[in-house]
């Protein structure tokens, strides 16, 4: 019997798919071999500044990207809104200690419960009517509300660029005997005091998140809901709670990344777009629907974005980016971590 | 019976339809003038962008947030063309249809072949639009950030393009492209590859159970579709006289271009048409609310983004409660009394699929 | 062996795994020319798997599909149907947005004929299968019966050598089953070869003039039916209690 054609087939399809990918970073980082060889030699310091940016961004896109999926696994819908929504947490910080002269750290209490609040809102008003319904119709009322949020800020607070400024951006503190001082300093990089905190900060409420997920009775029902609707609702979910639940929270995690990252970034009405492409890049490559893919992989596009931008100098930061999620689909359309609820 | 009158009955309802559309738009110069004119020729631009969209994502089923990449081709095709090497626009639009049908079918045959679909497949047409853009952002061969200009020519003729502000040949010329479009679509609609590329649709399986391949027939639609939205892009630079990275590639043109459609109705031969006679005036008058506010608006002097957050509201609102558009939602209530009367047994029996 | 003598169809050590799970393993079925042959077994013994696996939805991890002379093994799905051999499907797959002509108008266009033909084709075909008062419906509008004759009429507008059903009587009451038997009695007169898969054994016996169980993705008898229902392994490991009830 002669072996089938069929199975080496598929074998031979991997195998292209994988040939292609190398062959083609391996004529991207040939066309730019003096720049990566000075990146590893003399230049070793922009790269290592560069990792660890990334990183800390990076943390904070691991949180944006764990509501983005999280909403996705378990209402199956794209939220758009997503950056936008970040946008309005910034804004409403931004108020807060402009107006109030709140300290920027404090203002996370605020954002969460606002974008708690506006998230359950948008999800039992709007997004209720369109459950089940097409994928694209999804996609284009969130679109629609993120389009209207943006211009909605726009309009209110103008296109001019915020910014606000840290009165500790730098100092020293003594903890346990010991002295620290900031910006920190290691390896010849430099990490700042708020890129730090958005990260712990992050990392902190990813942990939350996941063990909320895992270890409460809410997360149990929320995962039993990702999987199962139908079964969810038999064994007495309140499966419409749940969706609103979910999305809630989705939209809290913007709202808490928001607070973290408006003492480093300027801000704008489109100041979440950026958060919002990355997000969703991020949410594709994990595996749409996974936590820890998320997370995992927004530490990743942090580093691709930072080390992108010094490999390519002459190109935006975000083209590293797009070239990884173009060849990260083509690989493994499930995402890198697998197992997607798509 | 005359010959002539057998002869029109035969003919396809949307031919019918398009010789009557084509002749009010041709008379419709006749009253406008000025910035109505302007309304007039971003409408019609719109509405042929819209339906070759629509041939993609509603047709096919393969809904593409990325439009802007073929658009965009279409416009520097011209532009570097034009500016560089003297060609005509014209020809540069026929290149600038060639390399977006090709860049479509190219990134069309590996998303389909890595079976992406659904919201991946929306987001991949999304980052490969990004990607242009931000590639030509940054490409000296295509002036950076500083994009093109039209050089302004006082002998300007037909083969240019280019003609004087007031006339109505640019109306023309997109009403042309606007009619090119509609008979092309009509046409591939009616004829069996237009049952194959919506059996596709349907349902893929089957259709490859029936003989239909359907990797070929997705391409076909797809190269088609980018092909013709290139044409578009053309037609916008010699219009504005200006093109840059963003104008070609951002996200805002591809929202632009799938808004009427959706609108209007995604699926439906005139919904993207309808789609654009109402949003493009819808846009123009928000922007006038905000140039020149009534008394009562005052505080929206000048504020920017007011048209849009209408825009946002506008199309949240159809999604919730119209969701088949404008066009769709008649139709199916048209279709629906139909079906009704004919269970009633009085009513005639065998009907004539209409599309 | 002269060439009308030859099987239409041979599938030789055919098998198929997902992911641990063996579908099938070695399977071999012949389905001679003109004939009814039908395929048997309890659910989940591969039988779905096994139609797959011949009509190019998947490939196979081993075996050999012949197909009138020419090696299918591997072939895609459109391909098969165009070398002559249709399917239909047992969850139904119409294609909603067209109407019931239209849909079998789709497979019609298949023949390659001018367009007014594969118009008035579709339509006879539509008439002959009992849903002309449906014809200018919507496709999604059908009910169940109406749907598997659609899935029927679609299959034969393809004129094929060999036509793979795929539980066509399956939801089908008592009342609603005899026309369908009668027409696949007519489509095989017409000289269509068939391969059936089918829960419905009083069908089954009344049809086939071959049988072949199946049973957990292996072949566990072939013959005729009347071999096969007295065959002992069959009886105990899924007959029982299907041939008492088809025989009250």
């Amino acid at each position: 019997m002669t072996p089938n054609s069929a199975r080496t087939g598929v074998r031979r399809e991997a195998v292209v798919r994988w040939a292609v990918t190398f062959s083609v970073a391996g004529i991207v980082l040939f066309l730019n071999g003096d720049r990566i060889g000075q990146l590893i030699g003399p230049g070793r310091s922009v790269l290592i500044q560069a990792l660890v940016t990334g990183l800390l961004i990076g943390g904070v896109y691991s949180l944006v990207s764990m509501g983005l999926t999280l909403i996705f696994g378990v209402l199956h819908i794209i939220n758009f809104a997503h950056g936008a929504l970040m946008t309005v947490g910034m804004y409403t910080a931004f108020s807060l200690v402009a107006n109030l002269g709140f300290d920027p750290y404090a203002t996370i209490l605020v954002t969460v419960g606002l974008l708690l609040i506006i998230g359950a809102a948008v999800q039992k008003l709007l997004i209720n009517r369109v459950m089940g319904e097409s994928l694209e119709k999804q996609l284009l009322l969130t679109l629609g509300l993120a389009i209207f949020i943006e211009n909605l800020l726009l309009v209110v607070f103008s296109p001019t660029p915020r910014a606000i400024q840290l009165t500790y951006d730098s100092g020293s503190l003594s903890l346990f005997g010991l002295e620290i001082s900031w910006p920190f300093r290691a390896f010849g990089a430099v990490a700042t005091l708020p890129r730090t905190l958005a990260f712990v900060g992050a990392l902190v409420l990813a942990g939350l998140l996941f063990l909320l997920l895992r270890r409460t009775k809410l997360g149990t029902a929320i995962r039993a809901v990702a999987e199962n609707p139908r079964g969810a609702a038999l064994v007495g979910i309140n499966v419409p709670r749940i969706y609103v639940l979910t999305f809630a929270l989705g939209t809290g995690c913007v709202g808490a990344a928001a607070a973290l990252v408006l003492p480093f970034l300027s801000l704008e009405p489109t100041t979440g777009d950026a958060f919002n492409i990355i997000a969703f890049v991020v949410v594709v490559l994990g595996g749409m629907g996974n936590v820890i893919g998320a997370l995992v992989g927004g530490l990743l596009i942090g580093v691709t974005q930072q080390v992108g931008g010094v490999l390519f100098v002459d190109q935006s930061n975000l083209l590293a980016v797009f070239i990884l999620f173009v060849l990260a689909l083509y690989l493994r359309p499930e995402g890198l971590l697998g197992k997607a609820k798509a | 019976m005359t010959s002539a009158t057998q002869l029109w009955r035969r003919v396809d309802r949307n031919v019918k339809i398009l010789v009557v559309v084509a002749i009010g738009l041709a008379l419709l110069p006749l009253w406008l003038q000025g910035a109505s004119l302007e309304i007039g020729i971003r409408i019609l631009l719109f509405a042929m962008l819209a339906t070759a969209w629509n041939l993609m994502a509603g047709y096919a089923g393969l809904f593409s947030f990325g439009h802007a990449a073929y658009f965009g081709i279409g416009a520097y095709a011209t532009a570097v063309l034009q500016v560089d090497y003297g060609w005509s626009p014209w020809l540069g639009m026929l290149v600038g249809m060639v390399l977006a049908g090709l860049f479509a079918v190219g990134t069309g045959y590996l998303s389909f072949r890595y079976r992406l679909k659904g919201a991946y497949f929306v987001l991949t047409t999304f980052a490969f639009a990004e990607m242009l853009r931000l590639i030509f952002l940054h490409w000296d061969f295509v002036n950076e950030a500083i994009g093109f200009r039209v050089p302004l020519n006082r002998d300007a003729s037909w083969t240019d393009m280019q003609f004087p502000p007031d006339s109505p040949a640019y109306y023309y010329v997109v009403l042309g492209m606007l009619l090119a479009v509609l008979l092309v679509v009509i046409s591939l609609m009616r004829s069996r590859s237009g049952y194959y590329i919506i059996a596709v649709r349907d349902n893929e399986d089957a259709a490859a159970a029936l003989g239909v391949n359907p990797m070929r027939y997705k391409l076909y639609a797809v190269g088609l579709s980018g092909a013709m939205t290139a044409m578009g892009g053309t037609f916008y630079f010699q219009y504005i006289f200006f093109i840059d990275p963003s104008l070609a590639f951002g996200p805002g043109v591809s929202i632009q271009i799938l808004l009427p459609a959706i609108i209007g109705g995604m699926g439906t031969m005139w919904g993207p048409l309808i789609g654009a006679f109402l949003l493009v005036p819808l846009g123009e008058w928000t922007s006038g609310l905000v140039r020149n506010p009534p008394d009562v608006l005052s505080f929206l002097d000048g504020r920017a983004g007011l048209d849009l957050m209408i825009f946002g509201a506008v199309l949240v609102a159809i999604i919730m409660f119209l969701p088949k558009g404008v066009y769709g939602s008649v139709t199916h209530a048209v279709a629906v009394r139909q079906q009704r009367r004919r269970r009633d047994p009085v009513a005639s029996v065998s009907g004539t699929s209409d599309e | 062996m002269s060439e009308q003598q030859a099987p239409l169809l041979s599938a030789t050590g055919v098998t198929k795994s997902f992911a641990g799970l063996h579908a099938l393993t070695d399977v071999d079925v012949t389905v001679p020319r003109g004939h009814i042959t039908a395929i048997i077994g309890p659910n989940g013994a591969g039988k779905t798997t096994l139609f797959n696996v011949i009509a190019g939805s998947m490939p196979p991890d081993s075996g050999r599909v012949v197909f009138d002379g020419t090696d299918i093994t591997g072939w895609p799905a459109h391909r098969v149907a165009g070398a002559g051999l249709a399917r239909t499907f047992q969850l139904m797959k119409p294609f909603e947005s067209l109407s019931v002509r239209d849909n079998v108008l789709v497979a019609a266009f298949q023949r390659g004929t001018r367009r007014d033909d594969a118009i008035a084709a579709a339509e006879e075909i539509v008439e002959r299968v009992g849903l002309g008062r449906w014809s200018g419906q919507l496709a999604g509008e059908l009910p169940t019966a109406g749907r598997k004759r659609l899935e029927l009429a679609r299959a034969l507008a393809l004129q094929p050598k060999l036509l793979l059903l795929d539980e066509v009587l399956a939801g089908l009451v008592p009342a609603e089953r005899a026309p369908v038997m009668e027409l696949l009695r007519e489509i095989r007169a017409g000289g269509v070869t068939m391969l059936l898969v089918e829960h419905v054994m009083a069908a089954v016996m009344a049809l086939s003039d071959e049988i072949v169980v199946l049973h957990h993705g292996m072949v566990l008898a072939k013959g005729t039916p009347e071999q096969v229902t007295r065959d002992e392994r069959v009886i105990e490991a899924y007959l029982g209690e299907e041939l008492l009830i088809a025989e009250s």
